[in-house]
């Protein structure tokens, strides 16, 4: 048995959490069908402020994903697993912010497409709000199809994640409820760090934001300076999580390799 | 092999529980006597990975065990006083965790189960604090990894699991296997035991096989006080004594009464005696 990455151990550590992760699938694919019926609710009600509640619950399952990890109460058998620290963490961090992810997109991306076929595919559950969806960001002059966009999108929703995971193996005594005030400590902690970015573009874009105030720009000039002042607090507030993420998921690791009981 | 050296473990409040503690523990069954708070259950997580020395060094075969080498957690399994199973039977523990020990026995698991009255099916969550441990002791001797550290495996059980406990061990433990069980029920497994090791505030006071302490010493019982004895107490209208053993007396050893000489004032003196070296013997005389 050598110390290099072993896949085989990392099954072997799958095959230690399975029965727990198991119950975990269960448990999200019964809430994501709960959210399922409420966005068909919204979708009848035509009501948007209730569809985009929805989406925010959504994310909820992704968001506490590592508790699972708590269900089991045995730090001496998990620090005793005979695998190396970087097969642990890479197990905990795959699990939690890669295949949580993707499967429960995946579950309601085939939901949707399911509503599609229900309503028809321009009246589904997407089909129907999304055109609002997108004219909201249009309007605000963000492209939602940029790559930046999208990378930040994606780091923003993983973040919270990699916080609660850090949280759950740091934690020894109340783990789901720390697990928890974590995910919405770390999502009031974006909101307010989003305002702080706003706020010092805002500075640095003091002639763009006067110009705008002034009324003085022509028509034509609004959306190119929307445009620009957003872009660069998407491209700082991207900077900003990929960077939070990264030091998360190397204190994660740090955390697996100093753990003690 | 374990080897320790200067081995210290400190609390974040301050106490020191582990205090420079140099020894070699080879394999054999040991028994690990100390009072409350003696460091006892420290000096095993400390054997099992769980803890990482202060200061000074803990190796097994040569490698430092805070390293934890997936090759050296493999040889060693700790059994806490308090060891929760995640799983819902020991049967589902065992086909999810026990593929990490590659001498794993299946077989040797359901008969250790079944001298304790169990199949393995039983619900876990059901069951007694007493049953729990011989479900997890069954399973953790079926691991048979080289190395098995039990803190306590006899709480919670009847008497007659005390007596199968006896059994299922001899079955399970290999020659080479080194076995430390840490207890405060010395006679329950009393006469399985090889070697000793009595620790006192955070110090390894003794750690040597029962044949050499009693080729130092014998362990009697007289109506008088004994002339000459290291250490000797009252009990109920007897005297249980330990003299030095220069006739070659065969006796049993009293675990009870060695650790109540050991944590005596006499003690310093009653240790020294018994660790000097044959030859210190002989030239004394």
């Amino acid at each position: 048995m050598t110390d290099k990455f072993s896949f085989r151990r990392l099954d072997l550590i799958w095959s230690y959490y399975s029965p727990a992760i198991m119950r975990q699938w269960i448990w999200t694919l019964a809430v994501v069908f709960a959210m399922f019926g409420m966005a068909m609710l919204a979708r009848l009600l035509e009501s948007m402020g209730l569809f985009s509640f929805i989406n925010t619950l959504l994310f909820f399952p992704v968001y506490l994903g590592p508790l699972v990890f708590t269900v089991y109460n045995d730090r001496a058998m998990q620090i005793q697993l005979p695998a190396t620290a970087a097969e642990k963490a890479t197990f905990y961090i795959l699990h939690s912010l890669v295949i949580m992810p993707l499967a429960v997109l995946a579950l309601w991306t085939s939901l949707n497409s399911l509503s599609g076929l229900i309503f028809g595919d321009d009246n589904g559950i997407y089909g129907y709000f999304l055109p609002t969806v997108l004219e909201g960001f249009t309007n605000s002059g963000i492209s939602v199809l940029s790559p930046i966009f999208i990378l930040q999108r994606l780091f923003m929703e993983l973040t919270p994640v990699a916080v609660v995971l850090l949280t759950v193996l740091i934690a020894r005594r109340h783990r789901v409820l720390k697990g928890i005030g974590a995910a919405i400590g770390t999502l009031l902690g974006y909101g307010i760090i989003s305002g702080l970015i706003g706020f010092v573009v805002a500075i640095f874009e003091a002639k763009n934001v006067a110009a705008l105030a002034s009324e003085n720009v022509g028509d034509e000039m609004v959306p190119e300076i929307v445009n620009h002042i957003l872009s660069r607090l998407l491209n700082t507030l991207t900077g900003i999580t990929i960077v939070c993420l990264t030091v998360t998921v190397i204190l994660t690791y740090r955390r697996v390799r100093r753990m003690q009981y | 092999m374990y080897s320790l050296v200067n081995l210290t473990y400190d609390y974040r409040r301050g106490a020191r529980a582990v205090n420079d503690i140099t020894a070699e523990i080879g394999p054999g069954l040991h028994l690990l006597l100390g009072e409350n708070g003696a460091g006892k259950t420290t000096l095993l997580h400390l054997l099992s990975g769980l803890l990482f020395p202060t200061e000074g060094s803990c190796a097994y075969n040569g490698t430092e065990l805070s390293l934890r080498r997936p090759h050296t957690l493999r040889d060693i399994f700790f059994m806490p006083d308090d060891f929760e199973c995640a799983f819902s039977t020991i049967s589902r523990m065992a086909r999810c965790h026990g593929q990490f020990y590659p001498n794993f026995n299946y077989e040797l698991m359901y008969a250790n189960l079944a001298d304790f009255g169990l199949t393995g099916n039983e619900r876990i969550r059901t069951m007694s604090l007493g049953m729990r441990r011989k479900a997890y002791i069954s399973y953790a001797l079926a691991l048979r990894t080289p190395v098995l550290l039990l803190d306590e495996p006899a709480n919670g059980m009847d008497i007659d699991a005390k007596k199968i406990l006896r059994r299922v061990l001899t079955r399970s433990i290999g020659d080479d296997s080194t076995v430390i069980i840490s207890t405060h029920n010395v006679y329950d497994l009393g006469s399985l035991f090889e070697n000793v090791m009595i620790m006192h505030a955070g110090r390894l006071r003794l750690s040597m096989p029962v044949w050499q302490v009693l080729e130092r010493v014998a362990f009697v019982t007289s109506p008088s006080p004994v002339p000459g004895a290291l250490y000797q107490e009252p009990d109920r209208g007897r005297f249980m004594a330990i003299i030095p053993n220069t006739d070659c007396i065969d006796t049993d050893i009293d675990y009870r009464l060695l650790y109540s000489a050991a944590m005596s004032p006499a003690g310093d003196a009653l240790v020294a005696y018994i660790t000097t070296t044959d030859q210190d013997h002989r030239n004394d005389r």
